[in-house]
């Protein structure tokens, strides 16, 4: 049985990586930052505890999100939180069992805020202004003093430069 | 590459939060500690004439072994050097203390001195020792309280846990001078008999919390510390700095982060002050808590909504305890949180945006509110005034 977690892939590396789009994707379900942080923590906690035995039959990836996703509801029941909110995510497990699609966006979600690290310092803020804090570029334009025009070519910069930097990223690849 | 989906995520960046992950993976490997004290203590008590049990227990026989020999020898070579005329001197010294009190009788005045402050610094330190292997979460007896376990002391005083609570209980009070409790991590309610001579202290890794007979409710999570007093006044206070501590009154909610101690309710302003507060009016008559004591005091809690100025119910933020659920007003302009109100968890049976829809529902019941429903967000208020119903 081959182990999950290795020198080449500690599981140290895989909280690190999958932590933030696993709060995100509780996030989006349960509406609570504190409570989904809570889920992951817990989620992993777990993994924790069987870490050497694991042996999973498909993708880390879909395990993560399968644990993740099993731990959510456990909290909501615990919660005593709505009967309507549990089955309906019941109902959406078969569809993401196969393909975890929602983590994949809050992957590709991180990956682009770590490609953020890499633009130049005024680049990244009017990227940041206008993708993250959803100000429009005329807004953008009054709270730096700057032209709308250079914010646009700041933006657009900023954008490419990102899509470049993921095009390397393995984030599409898995 | 997908083309399609990144730039269906780079539009959907700001639904993206992003945590600290180092801060994430210390505070991972502090809850992995602590439950493995916790499995050791319960294997050790399970098994304590077990053969493994010895043989873990070896190795420490002979390092204090090991320890007693060193002193042993160190100390009669200090004699056999300072006073060679007595050889009677060379007498067993079996611990560290008879020692250090040892030779004060033979050396000079200045030397004793000496000697005595070592002495001195020798019990601050095994006392700073002492505290603070006391403070520290892992080398403790932690216990799991699951939610809605309850622990009653000898004195009366109980702790309730809200949710999952890792926690140490001592078996007694009756030798301690006060009521200490190790907090690790969890949410509980603590009521508080009152014993004016045997403090209660509750310490959680980065604060403390004394009192002499109240109840309040503790949540931690991570490096927060969040207590709210329920009756009487509770001092809350940093174990870092004890300079940063205020004393916490009934009703009041302060967070403290390892830095900063923050009122969570202090910071909303008063919307209408040239209407009385229904409650000035009436200052004699009893409290409404009075005439439902069988009622735990969260739940019979209601907010005074009509001195503040809310600025919005923002959806994210509803959290269940147990019998109520917490909901924190979001100041859009400010983009903080600056107040928080409890109602019952049985009035709100909703998914979590929902329940913001439901909560305005209760506030509406009570208090004439002029709310702006917000487009850009299906369970998002903004609350433009509000003030108790006449």
């Amino acid at each position: 049985m081959a182990k999950v977690f290795t020198s080449d892939l500690t599981f140290e590396q895989v909280f690190k990586e999958y932590f933030n789009p696993l709060v995100n994707f509780v996030n989006s379900n349960i509406g609570n930052w504190e409570d989904s942080r809570e889920i992951v923590q817990n989620t992993f906690m777990k993994i924790w505890e069987v870490k050497d035995r694991l042996d999973i039959d498909t993708s880390l990836k879909s395990y993560l999100y399968q644990a993740t996703r099993n731990g959510m509801i456990d909290f909501i029941r615990a919660s005593k939180r709505s009967r309507t909110m549990v089955d309906d995510l019941k109902h959406g497990a078969s569809e993401y069992d196969e393909d975890p699609e929602v983590l994949d966006s809050m992957m590709i979600r991180q990956e682009i805020i770590r490609a953020m690290d890499t633009l130049k310092p005024k680049n990244r803020e009017i990227f940041r202004l206008n993708k993250i804090e959803g100000l429009t570029h005329k807004e953008i334009a009054a709270h730096l003093d700057i032209s709308v025009r250079s914010v646009e070519d700041n933006v657009k910069r900023a954008t490419e430069n990102v899509k470049e930097i993921l095009t390397k990223s393995d984030v599409f690849i898995n | 590459m997908n083309e399609h989906k990144l730039n269906n995520e780079l539009n959907n960046l700001k639904q993206f939060k992003e945590f600290d992950v180092e801060n994430e993976w210390a505070h991972f490997l502090d809850r992995v500690d602590v439950t493995k004290q916790i499995e050791s203590n319960t294997q050790t008590q399970d098994s304590s004439k077990s053969f493994p049990a010895k043989l873990v227990r070896l190795p420490r026989y002979f390092a204090a072994l090991a320890a007693g020999l060193l002193i042993l020898i160190i100390s009669t070579i200090a004699f056999l050097n300072v006073q060679k005329e007595e050889p009677t001197i060379v007498q067993e010294t079996p611990n560290l203390i008879k020692q250090l009190e040892t030779p004060k009788e033979l050396t000079p005045p200045p030397v004793v001195e000496e000697q005595e402050q070592e002495h001195d610094e020798v019990q601050e330190q095994t006392q700073a020792k002492e505290e603070i292997a006391a403070i520290s979460p892992v080398k403790a007896d932690y216990k799991r309280m699951r939610a809605d376990e309850m622990f009653t002391f000898e004195d009366g005083s109980t702790i309730t846990a809200i949710a999952e609570t890792i926690i140490k209980l001592p078996d007694s009070f009756e030798e301690a001078s006060d009521r200490l409790i190790n907090f690790s991590s969890g949410s509980a309610v603590f009521d508080v008999a009152e014993n004016p001579e045997k403090p209660f202290k509750v310490l959680t890794n980065n604060a403390g919390i004394s009192v002499l007979g109240t109840s309040f409710r503790l949540i931690k999570d991570g490096f927060n510390n969040t207590l709210k007093t329920l009756t009487g006044e509770v001092k809350f206070y940093s174990i870092a700095d004890e300079s940063i501590s205020t004393i916490v009154s009934q009703g009041q909610e302060f967070t403290f982060d390892g830095k900063e101690m923050v009122n969570t309710k202090k910071d909303i302003e008063v919307k209408i002050p040239e209407e009385p507060a229904p409650v000035i009016e009436k200052p004699e008559e009893p409290a409404p808590v009075v005439e439902k004591p069988e009622e735990p005091a969260h739940v019979v809690e209601k907010p005074d909504m009509s001195k503040y100025d809310l600025k919005s119910l923002h959806n994210s933020w509803s959290t269940f305890y147990g019998d109520f659920v917490k909901f924190k007003l979001k100041d859009i302009e400010k983009d903080v949180l600056n107040a928080s109100f409890e109602i019952p968890a049985a009035y709100v049976t909703t998914g979590p945006g929902e329940n913001v829809t439901k909560a305005l529902e209760i506030l509406k019941q009570e208090f004439e509110v002029d709310v702006e429903k917000l487009d850009d967000c299906d369970h998002c208020y903004k609350i433009n005034s509000i003030k108790a119903k006449n």
